[in-house]
């Protein structure tokens, strides 16, 4: 069996979050592709055993009773003696752990998923080690190197002379679609520049945020979407988007 | 205030309770663990911004049952991330139409059941409680990179599951 369907592209079928071209790609690999087809065929069968309402633990009546009850007290300042027994047999700390993950939801007002998801990349291909698949400072490397693997051919510019020497790059996820990333330099800091197709032709101008200390810069010119997203201080990142796209 | 946050939490409390009670896996605990979520919801009620309340809902239940799993039962919680998969062949049709004859509600929860707490949850979230991959990955605060991938092998962990049970002519 020779099949070259990515694993994500299947999968993402399976759960309905492709675009509607993608789901007739694979739709069409699916009609010359047993594997996958039965693949598919198979845990349909799963999902429905799943989803029969005997795995579904609806809530007893009495639990919303109960916390009907509870915030009527909480409103008129009693507290619980469960609540104080959890907290002495050690549950601050856990309580602690949600207040930070709470608080740290609160304290990133609004920010639009698209940015934050864009920040969670940045940061995740710091983390896992994986800022590049391809390797060059060579423009004329890495632009053949994203052949065959997107549905558009990415700009690709190197911009040693500036200072921002291409490192490389590699392809991501965002938005529900695969994205091309390509890597600068500058000095000790990486900057991912993520660009994928525009819906339409229009041109937005570049909007600068700062979410959890990466700036993260959005734009959208020549038909292409662009984050630029680094450590890197503010003005130069500025200068960068302004290279990138003159 | 109370009003608000009665309409905001109550219509997502079976969702709560499927979650933790299928984390806990039993239904004395998983009720403590919802009804603790929902204080501390109230707690924090004035920090939600409206927006999707199950997924906000969800997160803090979620975060409820892991420090509880953490408090006792943390052999649980260790066993899961370096796990590696291990069947990388494509299963022969054979092996699929087995798999597909076992599928029965039965023999599912009893897999599910085995599953490591982390996989459990992605699959409640996405294929009982019918998540998107973005609400997964509001739910359980990882990137959806890693939404997508731990899916995969969850997927990957209950195929296995059921085929070893269909094996043992179970």
């Amino acid at each position: 069996m020779d099949c070259t369907l990515d694993r994500h592209l299947l999968e993402g079928y399976i759960d309905g979050e492709l675009g509607f071209e993608r789901t007739l790609e694979v739709e069409a690999h699916l009609a010359s592709c047993r594997g996958c087809d039965s693949e598919v065929q198979s845990w349909k069968e799963v999902r429905e055993a799943l989803q029969r309402s005997d795995l579904y633990h609806r809530a007893p009546a009495k639990l919303e009773e109960k916390i009907r009850r509870m915030v009527s007290r909480e409103n008129r300042g009693e507290r619980l003696p469960w609540f104080h027994r959890w907290i002495w047999a050690g549950g601050g700390a856990a309580f602690a752990t949600a207040a930070l993950l709470i608080t740290f939801l609160i304290s990133r007002p609004g920010a639009p998923s698209a940015e934050q998801e864009v920040v969670s990349s940045h940061v995740r291909s710091l983390m896992a080690n994986h800022l590049m698949d391809v390797i060059s400072t060579d423009q004329h490397t890495v632009k053949p190197w994203f052949d065959g693997k997107l549905d558009f051919a990415p700009p690709v510019r190197d911009l040693a002379t500036e200072g921002y020497p291409l490192a490389g790059g590699r392809l991501d996820y965002l938005e529900n679609r695969t994205v091309a990333v390509l890597v600068y330099h500058r000095a000790l800091h990486s900057i991912n520049l993520y660009v994928w197709p525009a819906i339409d032709n229009g041109v937005s101008p570049v909007r600068e945020r700062t979410i959890q200390g990466y700036n993260v810069f959005s734009w959208k010119k020549n038909a292409f979407e662009f984050r630029a997203v680094s450590d890197l201080n503010t003005d130069e990142l500025r200068d960068f988007v302004r290279l990138i796209t003159p | 205030m109370p009003e608000r946050f009665e309409q905001v939490v109550l219509p997502h409390l079976d969702a709560a309770y499927n979650l933790a009670r299928w984390l806990i896996r039993n239904p004395a605990d998983a009720e403590d663990a919802v009804q603790e979520a929902c204080l501390r919801a109230l707690r924090f009620f004035d920090g939600f911004r409206g927006g999707d309340s199950r997924a906000w809902l969800l997160k803090i239940v979620r975060n409820t049952c892991y420090s509880w799993l953490k408090k006792n039962r943390p052999t649980e919680l260790s066993d899961e991330f370096d796990e590696t998969v291990h069947s990388s062949e494509v299963p022969g049709e054979n092996a699929e139409a087995k798999l597909v004859s076992h599928a029965n509600s039965e023999h599912v929860r009893k897999a599910l059941e085995t599953l490591p707490a982390g996989f459990r949850e992605v699959l409640v979230l996405r294929e009982i409680e019918e998540l998107s991959y973005k609400e997964i990955s509001d739910v359980t605060g990882v990137p959806m990179g890693t939404v997508m991938s731990s899916l995969s092998r969850a997927r990957q962990r209950l195929r296995e599951e059921l085929r070893a049970a269909a094996g043992k002519g179970v």
